[in-house]
């Protein structure tokens, strides 16, 4: 394109009104997924003012904490054109370890998230071991992991939950700093770490490079296999934060406490641009996706909608969404 | 013994987990595998199929249930081992890995058809889609008795259970009474579409819809789930600022709900009523955080099913439908349920 319009003297004007008018339109679709969210707002609280409250945003973004720091952990699979699996059982897992910790041992409480959160750290490095090295397809080493973490979360817990926890532990899923939720307050801070850690480290372009091109990125000097093993070390520890505030927020753990996540999780990436085939995405995209399906739950409920219904909604949502973004990206 | 099980548990899970890594296509099989392993563990069933001297052999039953990740299926298992042990019956305990997952439960019921068990405890996930694994246990001879959920086809010898409609009108009507007979109330509805719901469900608005000065403001589902009552009640909080009492149709929801409650500071002005009798509910009762909560005797349901399957192979006669009695639990009589 370039070379033809450098050929040709008087198509050169032409070439850069368009290149003005793409930047335009990339603009435009970088904002697409924050528009269908505001439009999904702007929807519900015509139909019901209560959704506009100051309380129920506070509400909707201290439901959505958890699966936004989950997705987050698949947005840096999905960067490398890997898939994480296990996500959901490794919540599920670490959750169950952090409610040991707090119930059955006099342990002081931060060692219950500690814990968590090495036992989450240690899955990710397991799996990305069987992707990096042992060469599995990322779905099927991700899918072992899935059964080892929720036979260990069995075996450890049994049928009977966990629950009472101590109060500071609780603090983290209820409690507030400055009139914030402290979930939010998390959320906050991983994004700004990830976003940080994604475009001006190392590790961040050569999750990027991976994912782009694997032959390229090993031909650039980028150590493929270490970098994959972080990546799941790094989604297998958000996936345990996770874990942990939805603890907190609970008061007790249940052995289906994650499998919910783990669709969300691989939607919500997706709608906010995130590409499954790798290189492309990142965190911000992320935050929208999984607050338009929460914005989703939270209005139908404010609306009433009939619990028959609300299935089929969600469905119709994600979908729209996700074309949205397809379409937008075409006008490019 | 508790170690040992527990260490087998997890070297198997690991084995099966890793089984399944390594032959890519047999992603499907893996699935239910750990379940049956794991179940198998845990029961003390271990030399049970093996065995081949059929005058002395005892009898080896399965029971299914909706889930492992709820005490309440727990209960039951233990319910049906206690009437097993009295009566020399094995149990093979089979549930779904996720939670009330139909699919995964209609290949739980064709394991043990396969390994000719001698009869089927069944607690259906769902009403209609569980049929054909009813009949496929027909058509091989093994006789199946169905506890706590009612199933719409297949020949079984027996339905134990609480009646579901009947004992959340109690347990509304307690409510009613509580409240004064007026007031601001919001249902929680179980999973969309599952009978238990529906029949919980008419039990709540019937008996609602004889009192006018009941208004109910909201009734949402959180599919029987702890979290999910605790994301739908913090909504509905934000819709309602006047809310007298939650009436939910499971415990775990009810939880979820005080949670969210609570959380708020709106725990002292609302009444949150539950249904099952789990320990964590009847701990709430017994501080006050819930009002009541209905037993409804899980150990009883599972218990009457083994006894009906014993007598049943034994010749004897059988009743259709076994009424188990569901108990009311309040802050009164909580004590006698807690153990």
């Amino acid at each position: 394109m370039d070379q033809q319009t450098s050929k040709k003297g008087e198509e050169v004007v032409k070439s850069q009104s368009r290149n003005e008018s793409n930047r335009v339109w990339k603009y435009i679709s970088r904002f697409s997924r924050i528009g269908a969210l505001v439009l999904l707002g702007v929807a519900i609280s015509l139909l019901n003012p209560n959704f506009l409250k100051i309380s129920n945003i506070i509400n909707v973004l201290r439901q959505a904490a958890p699966q936004i720091i989950i997705s987050f952990g698949m947005t840096i699979i999905f960067l490398t054109g890997g898939i994480d699996l296990s996500l959901g059982s490794v919540v599920t897992l670490t959750s169950v370890i952090a409610g040991y910790f707090l119930t059955q041992t006099s342990l002081p409480w931060w060692c219950a998230i500690a814990g968590a959160m090495a036992v989450g750290a240690l899955s990710g490095f397991i799996t990305g071991q069987l992707i990096a090295f042992v060469k599995l397809p990322p779905a099927v080493a991700s899918y072992g992991m899935l059964w080892v973490g929720k036979g260990i979360a069995f075996a450890i817990m049994g049928a009977s939950p966990f629950f009472s926890f101590a109060d500071q532990f609780r603090h983290l899923g209820r409690g507030y700093f400055l009139g914030i939720p402290m979930p939010i307050w998390i959320v906050l801070v991983i994004a700004l770490i990830l976003g940080w850690l994604l475009k001006y480290t190392t590790l961040g372009r050569s999750l990027y490079g991976i994912g782009a091109n694997p032959r390229a990125a090993k031909a650039s000097g980028i150590k493929v296999s270490r970098t994959l093993v972080s990546a799941y070390m790094l989604s297998g520890t958000l996936a345990a934060i996770g874990g942990i505030i939805l603890a907190a927020r609970l008061n007790a753990v249940d052995q289906d406490l994650g499998a919910s996540f783990l669709l969300p999780a691989i939607a919500s990436p997706v709608m906010g641009g995130t590409s499954m085939a790798g290189g492309q995405g990142g965190v911000g995209g992320t935050i929208i996706g999984s607050l338009i399906m929460i914005v989703v739950t939270n209005g139908m409920n404010l609306l009433g909608i009939n619990s028959l219904w609300q299935q089929l909604v969600t469905g119709v949502v994600v979908v729209l969404s996700v074309w949205l973004d397809v379409v937008m990206r075409k006008r490019n | 013994m508790k170690k040992v099980s527990l260490l087998s548990i997890f070297c198997l899970v690991i084995a099966m987990s890793f089984l399944a890594v390594a032959c890519q296509p047999a992603a499907a099989p893996a699935e239910e595998a750990p379940a049956a392993e794991e179940a198998a563990a845990e029961a003390p069933a271990e030399e049970a199929p093996a065995e081949e001297a059929p005058a002395a052999e005892p009898l080896t039953f399965g029971l299914v249930t909706k889930a492992l990740n709820n005490p309440f299926w727990e209960m039951m298992h233990e319910g049906a081992v206690k009437v097993a042990e009295a009566n020399n019956v094995e149990i093979i305990y089979l549930a779904p890995t996720k939670a009330n997952n139909l699919e995964e439960q209609t290949r739980l019921v064709d394991d043990l058809i396969a390994q000719k068990v001698d009869g089927i405890v069944l607690v259906p996930v769902d009403s209609t889609g569980i049929v054909p694994a009813i009949e496929r246990a027909n058509a091989a001879g093994i006789p199946v008795a169905l506890a706590n959920t009612k199933a719409t086809g297949g020949e079984y010898i027996t339905f134990s259970a609480v009646e579901n409609y009947d004992a959340m009108s109690m347990l509304v009507e307690e409510a009613v009474k509580t409240l004064g007979e007026k007031g601001k109330v919001i249902i929680l509805e179980g999973t969309a579409g599952a009978q238990t719901a529906i029949d919980r469900k008419a039990g709540v608005d019937d008996v609602l819809a004889k009192y006018p000065d009941i208004e109910v403001l909201a009734s949402q589902t959180a599919d029987f789930q702890r979290a999910q009552g605790l994301t739908v009640m913090e909504n509905l909080l934000q819709a309602y600022p006047e809310i007298d009492a939650v009436i939910a149709c499971n415990d775990e929801m009810a939880l979820g709900a005080v949670e969210a409650l609570d959380a708020a500071g709106r725990l002292a002005d609302t009444m949150v009523f539950g249904f099952d009798g789990n320990n964590d509910a009847l701990k709430a009762v017994s501080e006050g955080r819930m009002v009541a909560t209905c037993f409804q005797n899980p150990q009883m349901q599972a218990g009457d099913a083994v006894q009906a399957l014993i007598d049943y192979i034994g010749g004897k006669e059988v009743a259709e439908r076994i009424q188990t009695t569901a108990i009311l639990v309040t802050k009164d009589n909580v004590a006698e349920f807690i153990k």
